[in-house]
């Protein structure tokens, strides 16, 4: 009837499912309906991202520093899952995860425990309980613990850099999340078919090599460890330069934390970096410095000499002597040797405000220091205009600004190098993940800050410090250190207070042809010695002595 | 297309023969087939045989067996239909008879649709639907019954004979497929008028096949609706769905098909053509049915040189092939209920392939004597 007429034959209505078939075929794949697709990702897990293999981090010699390693996790498909096999847990996972999975739970999916370690994760397999899934992983680990954690920093469960060089150079470490295909079988068991996923990860991250040479790094924290309990100090820094390129050698801060183990690392006084993040006042440790900017400025020559009483008056306040005794008359040079505050005092007073306020920036201070860290902080230094009263004196002896242990080592290195202020720096390569290297940390010089001449004049006067000065107990005799003690007072709410010092040395050698320069700084020691000389001096001639027992440099004799 | 073929040996010399299209295309399709079922079955092969290759390697088997099944009725001469259709005919409800019978017949997921001897399981079915082809072919053009009348006392008949054992066994694809062939004989050879009535008055007694039992409900239930028990009665439609959707345009490659986890249920049978979608994207659904529809194209040029009985067979068989292909594509790519038909030459599954190729092999041997004098 009207079929024939229309198609002629039976054939037609044979093709016209064909067509039919055609177009369905055709919509279904490639313009699904929505629910379809949600209902294909949601079913074999598929978005499940896992860790892959992060850059690691090296140290100057290519020792790893930060790397990924195979690690188990494990986690937990409610819809497979007895809530009344939760207790079997108890005493291997944290009793939150145990409470949880021991109710019905929603969804598809729950990580049970991520990166456990070998134990742990033997102990979940011989369980064997249906719902608990195993998937590998790539687990960061920091081979030598607390090494180095505050500049390496850490990264979060699923690999993203939340500190230090980890946070900084995220963008080159970072390995996308591989998307682990997890199948399941209706019957609720995995099926480890994610050789073809891995597959389609990109050639790996990059790779960060720093300056420090973790053999001084391990010779700076064990030292610094044992000075901040044999004072019963609360905080500590040491920062070791070259002070040829500026490169950060070894950088230390106290308390120290290992980035392995996840709860250390909520705790935000550990894992403050005391070496950029924090800020004191420098005490003696600046006077160089100041003496350095007076020579400079013309302010103040070599040859002169100064009264220096116990104490005199400035203004509204009092400088006072750390040793509460008169020196009388002292020559320039023997007023750093001496640390004399008074004399200090009266060669601050001649240069003009303005002038030390600027000869100060420009040695970096109070100024962002462009290493390749977070959180470092800028100092304080007040503007001229708010220098009233003892204020430019007690700038001259260190006190009443505020530095971060980097910028007075790095300062310290100007006076080392022949005077030159150079640009610190902490990372020497990175590398993309083709090998190619996408940034080279460099020797950068910021400003010429000091002659030549007041720099060895300045360096030698430190070597006597520490062959003759405050600085003894600095000296070894096989190597000329050059070096100046720090005593300051911490201020709380605008008052020094009585009983509360950071103790410091900064300094360098062999003082004739600089190899490191060298800042330790013990944040209120507690047990009763607090000055510089006494407590922070001892340190560096234990890091001295290590490195010269390890051939870190060579010997220079010297004939004290 | 006249070049020499593979049973030349047969034909005397310079005498015409069948298009060999008719079995290539088959062939590239089973061998297609043969590559995904053992792509699909390696991991429960593996398992449940301790090979990977157990069930690819008894498709492989299968199809020899088919290859030769298509020789031999490519050798049998048409006379011979002419005479025995009928009790070829009769032979096969027999068969399908014994599926009900408890010893016999081999109750599977609720339905009795095989029979077992010799440790070999078949479908009847599959025989039915071959020999009713043939036979309502010859009754058709033999008789001068016209109308109403050649409707009510041959077509309706056999295909009331055929479908009374399917409707105990149950089996409510093949009853469909019954019909559909039934019909789709009937309209070749008398016109559309009484299969479409017939038809349209199939319809309520369908439906109530379907209500009747609760397995054909819930199927239905889950053709309308499968969203409102995916993880239950809707389970297979939208995995189905979900195959097609991952292979999108290319595919997610050969292997990496993630629905034959136990996903999709009967992946390697009746849901071949979804994981097909999904291992070779449109890509791959496109190029089976563009295989399909040129078979069909190449069988409709043999129908137009053929007249009379020869070419009421050519149209049976053809339509003995497309109509299992359309259930079953149908069901798969829901634009009707889900039956448990396989897809033609492609599923796994020895009854399915072996009279797949007999049909083959009768079509050869139509094609060959209809363009004799």
């Amino acid at each position: 009837m009207l079929l024939k007429r229309f198609g002629g034959s039976p054939w037609f209505l044979v093709f016209l499912f064909f067509a039919v078939l055609f177009w369905r075929v055709a919509s279904l794949q490639l313009f699904p309906d929505p629910r379809v697709e949600k209902q294909s990702r949601r079913q074999y897990w598929s978005r499940v991202p896992v860790s892959t293999n992060r850059g690691s981090i090296l140290d100057a010699n290519g020792n790893a520093l930060a790397l990924s390693i195979p690690s188990s996790s494990f986690f937990l498909d409610p819809a497979f899952w007895d809530p009344s096999n939760g207790p079997k847990l108890r005493n291997i996972l944290p009793d939150s995860i145990v409470a949880t999975i021991s109710s019905a739970m929603p969804g598809r999916f729950f990580w049970l425990a991520r990166k456990v370690d070998e134990e742990t994760a033997a102990k979940i397999r011989t369980l064997n309980l249906k719902g608990i899934y195993e998937i590998s992983e790539k687990k960061r680990l920091y081979p030598n613990r607390s090494l180095l954690s505050h500049v390496l920093g850490f990264c979060d469960v699923d690999d993203r850099g939340l500190s230090g060089i980890e946070m900084v150079w995220d963008k080159v470490l970072f390995s996308p999340p591989g998307i682990k295909i997890l199948a399941k079988e209706s019957s609720g068991r995995t099926l480890d078919i994610s050789r073809h996923s891995d597959e389609g990860i990109p050639a790996g991250p990059g790779s960060v090599r720093l300056t420090i040479d973790s053999r001084i790094q391990f010779i700076v924290e064990k030292r610094l460890d044992e000075g901040i309990a044999e004072h019963g100090a609360k905080w500590g820094s040491i920062v070791c330069m070259d002070p040829e390129t500026g490169a950060i050698v070894a950088m230390a801060s106290w308390p120290s934390f290992d980035p392995n183990v996840r709860e250390n690392l909520t705790n935000m006084k550990r894992i403050a970096n005391n070496s950029t993040g924090r800020t004191y006042e420098p005490g003696s440790t600046f006077k160089p410095i100041v003496l350095g900017i007076a020579i400079e400025k013309g302010s103040v020559r070599g040859s002169e000499s100064f009264n220096c009483p116990y104490r005199i008056k400035v203004a509204d306040g009092h400088i006072s002597e750390a040793s509460n005794r008169s020196y009388g008359r002292l020559s320039v040079s023997e007023i750093l040797i001496k640390s004399s505050n008074t004399g200090m005092a009266q060669i601050g007073l001649r240069v003009k405000p303005f002038d030390m306020y600027h000869g100060v920036r420009e040695w970096g201070f109070s100024k962002p220091l462009e290493v390749e860290l977070n959180g470092v902080e800028d100092g304080l230094l007040a503007t001229p205009e708010q220098w009233r009263g003892v204020v430019p004196s007690n700038i001259s002896i260190g006190q009443g600004l505020a530095v971060t242990p980097l910028h007075l080592a790095n300062a310290m290195a100007a006076i080392a190098n022949g005077g030159f202020l150079l640009r610190p720096f902490i990372v020497s390569e990175v590398k993309d993940s083709t090998g190619r290297i996408i940034y080279k940390g460099e020797r950068k010089l910021v400003r010429e800050v000091l002659s030549p001449k007041t720099a060895s004049w300045l360096s030698s006067i430190m070597k006597e410090s520490v062959k003759s000065g405050t600085g003894k107990m600095a000296r070894l005799p096989y190597v000329s250190i050059a070096g100046k003690t720090g005593t300051a007072q911490v201020a709380e709410k605008g008052e020094y207070k009585k009983g509360k010092w950071v103790s410091s040395f900064a300094g360098f050698w062999p003082e004739e042809n600089p190899d490191y320069v060298m800042l330790v700084v013990i944040g209120e020691p507690s047990k009763g010695k607090y000055y510089g000389g006494d407590v922070a001096a001892p340190v560096f001639r234990r890091i001295v002595e290590d490195m010269f027992q390890t051939g870190l440099f060579a010997c220079i004799g010297w004939g004290g | 297309m006249r070049e020499e073929s593979m049973l030349s040996a047969e034909v005397p010399a310079g005498r015409p023969q069948g298009d060999p299209f008719l079995w290539i295309i088959p062939l590239l399709l089973a061998i297609f087939g043969i590559l995904m079922i053992f792509s699909l079955t390696s991991h429960t092969s593996l398992e449940e045989y301790g090979s990977p290759f157990t069930l690819g390697m008894k498709q492989v088997h299968w199809l020899l067996v088919g290859i030769a099944g298509m020789l031999v009725m490519y050798m049998i001469p048409l006379s011979f239909w002419k005479k025995a259709s009928g009790t070829i005919w009769l032979f096969s409800l027999v068969l399908l008879v014994l599926t009900l019978i408890p010893g016999i017949g081999i109750k599977a997921g609720g339905a009795r649709r095989w029979i077992g001897f010799a440790g070999l399981r078949f479908q009847p079915i599959e025989f039915l639907n071959l020999a009713l082809a043939v036979h309502l072919s010859r009754l058709l053009t033999t008789s001068e019954k016209r109308g109403l009348s050649a409707f009510l006392t041959i077509t309706v008949p056999v295909l009331f004979l055929s479908v009374i054992p399917l409707l105990f066994q149950p089996n409510m694809g093949g009853t469909i497929l019954i019909f559909t062939l039934s019909m789709a004989i009937h309209v070749q050879s008398r016109g559309w008028s009484w299969p479409f009535i017939a038809g349209a008055a199939g319809f309520p007694f369908f439906f109530m096949f379907i209500i009747r039992e609760g397995y054909r409900l819930r199927r239905y239930i889950a053709f309308l609706d499968p969203w409102e028990q995916p993880m239950d009665s809707g389970f297979q439609v939208i995995q189905g769905l979900v195959a097609f959707s991952n292979g999108g345009l290319f595919g997610v490659g050969v292997g990496k098909g993630l629905q034959k986890l136990n996903y999709l249920p009967a992946a390697h049978t009746d849901y071949i053509f979804a994981t097909v979608g999904e291992e070779f994207g449109f890509i791959g659904t496109f190029f089976i049915l563009f295989f399909f529809l040129l078979w069909t194209i190449r069988a409709c040029s043999a129908y137009k040189k053929a007249e009379g009985f020869r070419a009421t067979l050519i149209w049976a068989l053809t339509v003995s092939v497309l109509i299992p292909l359309f259930i079953n594509l149908g069901g798969v790519l829901k634009l009707m209920p889900l039956t448990g038909i396989p897809l033609p030459f492609i599923s796994y599954g020895g009854s399915s392939l072996l009279f797949m190729w007999a049909k083959i092999g009768l079509l050869l041997r139509v094609c060959r004597e209809a363009s004799l004098p």
